[in-house]
């Protein structure tokens, strides 16, 4: 069935209302971390004008969204993401969720899924009393190692005993729906440093733990570190074997894998990421934000000057059919248990082993993908090749290549 | 009166980029009332956007305007503009030579620089009067005595009148068409005597056929005359003569001393050379003019359809150009690698990068350029005579005696505190010194004789780094010469691209093949796999990088619903101008071509 018209809601006037989740992003860091291409930067961070004017330039993007968006649809989750959200005076992030409460239908706070992303070193007392002000009911931290060495490394600015303090004064004041972010594989990680802060982690209880493997984007400082020999990466053997030791232990200790980087006690799946995963519908504002409305996906300028000018979009292009099956194969494998053939079927009119079937039959031959004849997920095997396998996928690359 | 000699004077405006000429010719053309203001494009005279961008003037024009002295004579003013670029030499000195005068700007805060001087030489050997101008006045460093000294010290002209303007403020420009109507000669030609035109240049017109911008030397010409051009020997009617004011304007006729356009059914542009004489077909002068020469390219490159583009897409516009570029050729030609493309030849560096611009950016293709070539002489064993463009055209190494390079006479005019190290700089390009010229106190000219295929590579950027802007460059062929060259492969992942091979000196080889390798390490992205960099002389590795190998096997963080990013990089390209090549299984960006050419000011 399709996840939009199973979450119909009704609206105020009996008119049904479509599910929406918000995306605000800040973009703002005290310092860029040596991995990181997303939208953030340290410059201009530490000036409260100039943050104040990003305010405003959000809660003027929301406005004129709203006009738009605000009969059709009701909110049902926030997220705000970055960038280091909690660099801000949770006051100020306040204000932009009080503007989404005034120009927005949105569901019940009890229904209601509002995440913010923060940095242990900058969660003190008061940030965390103003979260809990502002109705946030899930934190994200960004802890990714409890090794100091590793941290250091990565350009973090904080450290393992931060990270612990900042987790249970969340715990205490705001929320236990907390996700802990963590990341692997990286310059100098063994095993058993990986093994050490999962076990650490698990320990705190958090209600959901995300894992990354490092990823070498083009442009940062890593990726040209790495090219340049001078870091070295643990070999990819040792990658897989860290991957699977966490699903491994975290699954022992009572967490569901349901996203190939994420695991959460029942219940506690992140929804506004699973919309994501499953095609829902989401609006992004802020610098370089992205939505995905009515099959269209749009994206903010990245320009930060033209932004807070008022010059919000960048570029915006309805999908096609074939771009939206793209998408759903892309997203939707993303979770543990893949997609169903019958939602496929329902949402395309067509039938998915028609279209993909050459290629899905080899992949399930060379035991990367699998199927119950209802739906098609990865092994533990095609986890570990996930962009082959989505890649060949995407573009019907029959069985012929590669082993 | 208009038509009578007296009152007409023919100049030009010569200047260093950036110190203001193509301000100045906007200002005179709106004094005199030639260009309405609210019709003025900035830089009138510069109707290319490529040449506004670059601050140059590529393609020449011509523009009549009227002036109304202050002696009570109405005169009749023709600029014709000269572009500003070594490649271009020629095309500058036969615009010169369609002058009396010529007006040379000179920055005030700036003061006489080697390109200048070196326009200025071309202008002296054409006899012409030079009418010194100080510009940029209104700026705060400007310093008008001392540049009004340097113009007379390093110059030899008298500069003390010189007016001191600004371009910019269209201040004293009235002073500079006095200067003009007093200093620059009018024309002496005969107009009773046999029709002696010179053309300046060219360019092809959708609806007229070729159009040629003229000055006429004697006699005269109109519509409906035979006319021939003495050094291609064709024959045809004129359907059109008129002047340029700044619009093309038909006039009844052109005689001694006018400067105009004509037109007569010529279909290419190197049917009308720059250079030639036109004469009438019935009454023929004598002699043509002299100092006619046929443009040879002198660098050759490959020019490809990157991904996606269509061969016969890239084919049309060279035709295009061709038409307007007596000095483009082209011819097809195959590359392993880079499949059909065609091989094309160039004036010169610069020449070349327009070109390939134009096509990028007026055509919008998609194209991949090789290594610049010069073209080799190659002597095989049985005596016969290869002339090599393509370096992979180079037949195996036992067959042939020798090789040839072409060499070229180099003036290098340049302050003489960097001396030192532009003759460094000569020395590592294998020139050898013929002599040194102290211009004045400060300014020297180097004259040297160098390989061509080092001046293609880099050295007028290395020339320009290394001098801060202030040398000027200027060449001309002058002979084959044996050399001992060798031809070096570049390999990736062990496979030959020969779009990369290359001819170089022996002594060269080691620290190019390094530097290339190095080049290509830095712009070819990581991989799945290691992926080995070699250059190589025959089977003899002569230097070797690797690109390490880094796993991209599993997804990324796809970050607030950002997933288009991340998918893209999945799905094959369908369309579009992708600017990468495969190569095997290495994908390499299009950049890597040209990479591999550009100066490195770390060396």
């Amino acid at each position: 069935m399709i996840p939009s018209e199973k979450n119909r809601v009704e609206g105020k006037n009996g008119c049904s209302r479509k599910p929406l989740g918000i995306y605000v992003h800040i973009p703002f860091c005290r310092q860029k971390c040596r991995y990181c291409d997303f939208v953030s930067f340290a410059k201009g961070s530490g000036d409260p004008d100039f943050r104040q004017r990003y305010i405003a330039a959000l809660k003027r993007e929301l406005a004129q969204q709203a006009v738009l968006l605000k009969d059709r649809y009701q909110v049902d989750t926030i997220y705000f993401g970055g960038g280091t959200p909690t660099m801000l005076d949770v006051g100020q992030i306040n204000d932009v969720v009080e503007e989404i409460f005034r120009l927005f239908s949105v569901v019940g706070r009890d229904r209601l899924e509002m995440t913010i992303e923060a940095n242990p070193e900058s969660v003190d007392a008061l940030q965390c009393r103003r979260m809990e002000a502002g109705g946030f009911n899930r934190v994200s931290l960004g802890v990714q190692s409890l090794d100091d060495a590793l941290l250091r490394r990565l350009g973090r600015v904080h450290d393992a005993r931060t990270s612990e303090e900042s987790f249970k004064r969340i715990q205490g004041c705001v929320t236990d729906n907390i996700n802990v972010d963590l990341m692997f594989g990286l310059p100098g990680q063994t095993a058993g440093i990986w093994r050490d802060t999962l076990v650490r982690v698990a320990s705190w209880e958090p209600a959901h733990v995300s894992f990354y493997s490092l990823q070498l984007e083009e442009g940062t400082s890593f990726y040209s570190d790495y090219k340049a020999g001078k870091i070295d990466l643990p070999p990819w053997d040792v990658n897989r074997q860290m991957y699977r030791s966490a699903v491994k232990h975290l699954g022992e200790s009572g967490y569901e894998h349901y996203e190939v980087s994420s695991t959460a006690l029942p219940g506690r799946f992140c929804r506004h990421n699973l919309k994501y995963w499953t095609m829902g519908e989401y609006l992004g504002v802020g610098l370089a934000a992205h939505s995905y409305l009515e099959n269209v996906r749009s994206e903010n300028t990245a320009d930060l000057d033209a932004y807070t000018a008022g010059e919000f979009s960048d570029k915006s292009s309805a999908e096609s059919v074939e771009e939206q099956i793209g998408d759903y194969l892309f997203t939707t494998l993303r979770k543990i248990y893949g997609f169903e053939y019958a939602d496929f079927k329902t949402r395309f009119e067509t039938d998915f082993l028609s279209e993909f079937g050459t290629t899905t039959e080899a992949l399930i031959r060379e035991g990367l993908l699998i199927s119950d004849g209802r739906s098609l997920r990865f092994t533990n095997r095609g986890l570990d090749r996930t962009n082959l396998v989505l890649s060949r996928l995407l573009n019907r690359e029959g069985g012929s290549h590669g082993k | 009166m208009k038509d009578d000699q007296t009152y007409i004077r023919n100049f030009c405006i010569i200047a260093h980029i950036d110190h203001g000429k193509s301000t100045l010719a906007d200002r005179l053309l709106e004094r005199t009332g030639s260009v309405a203001q609210r019709d003025m494009r900035e830089q009138f005279l510069d109707n290319m956007d490529l040449e506004r961008e670059r601050g140059i003037t590529i393609k020449l024009q011509a523009t009549r305007l009227l002036y109304h002295a202050r002696d009570g004579h109405e005169y009749v003013f023709n600029l014709i503009d000269t572009p500003g670029h070594v490649d271009f030499t020629y095309e500058v000195s036969r615009s010169l030579a369609a002058c009396e005068g010529a007006v040379l700007v000179v920055d005030a805060t700036q003061g006489v620089e080697a390109q200048t001087l070196a326009n200025v030489y071309l202008a002296l050997e054409e006899n012409l009067e030079i009418v010194p101008v100080i510009n940029k006045i209104d700026l705060a460093s400007a310093r008008p005595e001392e540049v009004k000294q340097e113009i007379e010290d390093v110059i030899g002209i008298q500069a003390d009148h010189a007016p001191l303007i600004s371009a910019k403020e269209g201040v004293n420009i009235e002073d500079v068409l006095e200067e003009i109507v007093a200093k620059v000669p009018a024309p002496k030609g005969d107009p009773k005597g046999k029709l002696k035109a010179l053309i300046f240049d060219s360019y092809y017109d959708n609806y007229k056929g070729v159009v040629i911008y003229t000055r006429i030397f004697d006699g005269s010409v109109r519509v409906g005359d035979m006319i021939r051009l003495m050094n291609t020997k064709k024959v045809y009617e004129v359907t059109e003569v008129g002047v340029i004011s700044p619009v093309q304007t038909p006039v009844g006729s052109l005689s001694a001393g006018a400067v105009g356009y004509l037109c007569a059914s010529i279909k290419q542009v190197s049917d009308a050379r720059v250079g030639d004489t036109i004469t009438l077909d019935r009454n023929p002068a004598p002699q043509a003019l002299h100092g006619y020469k046929k443009v040879q390219p002198m660098v050759y490159c490959g020019i490809y359809p990157a991904e996606g583009e269509k061969y016969e897409n890239v084919r049309d516009c060279l035709e295009k150009l061709q038409v307007n570029d007596a000095a483009l050729l082209f011819e097809p030609e195959t590359s392993t690698a880079l499949g059909f493309g065609f091989r094309c030849g160039f004036l010169g560096l610069l020449h070349m990068e327009i070109i390939v611009e134009r096509l990028e950016r007026e055509f919008d293709l998609g194209i991949i350029t090789t290594s610049p070539s010069v073209i080799y002489r190659v002597v095989m064993n049985d005596g016969a005579v290869l002339m090599i463009q393509n370096p992979s055209n180079l037949p195996a190494a036992t067959t042939y005696s020798h090789i040839e390079e072409p060499m070229v006479k180099a003036s290098i005019m340049l302050p003489k505190e960097y001396v030192g190290t532009i003759m460094e700089l000569c020395q590592d390009r294998r020139g050898v010194m013929e002599h040194m010229e102290y211009l004045t106190e400060t300014r020297v000219a180097l004259h040297y004789q160098l390989p061509l295929n080092e001046v293609i590579y880099d050295f007028f950027d290395a020339l320009k780094s290394k001098t801060r802007g202030y040398g000027s460059l200027d060449y001309e062929f002058s002979h084959y010469q044996k050399s001992q060259l060798v031809k070096m492969d570049i390999l990736l992942n062990r496979e030959i691209v020969d779009a990369l091979s290359m001819i170089v000196h022996e002594s060269k080889a080691y620290q190019r093949g390094r530097f290339v390798c190095e080049k290509l390490k830095d712009v070819i992205p990581m991989h799945q796999f290691e992926v080995p960099i070699q250059a190589s002389i025959g089977q003899k590795v002569i230097a070797r990088e690797t690109v390490r190998a880094y796993r991209k096997d599993v997804l990324a963080k796809c970050y607030g619903g950002d997933i288009s990013r991340k998918k893209k990089l999945l799905e094959k390209q369908k369309e579009g101008k992708k600017r990468m090549r495969q190569f095997g299984s290495v994908e390499v960006p299009q950049e890597a071509f040209t990479a591999v050419l550009k100066y490195d000011d770390s060396k």
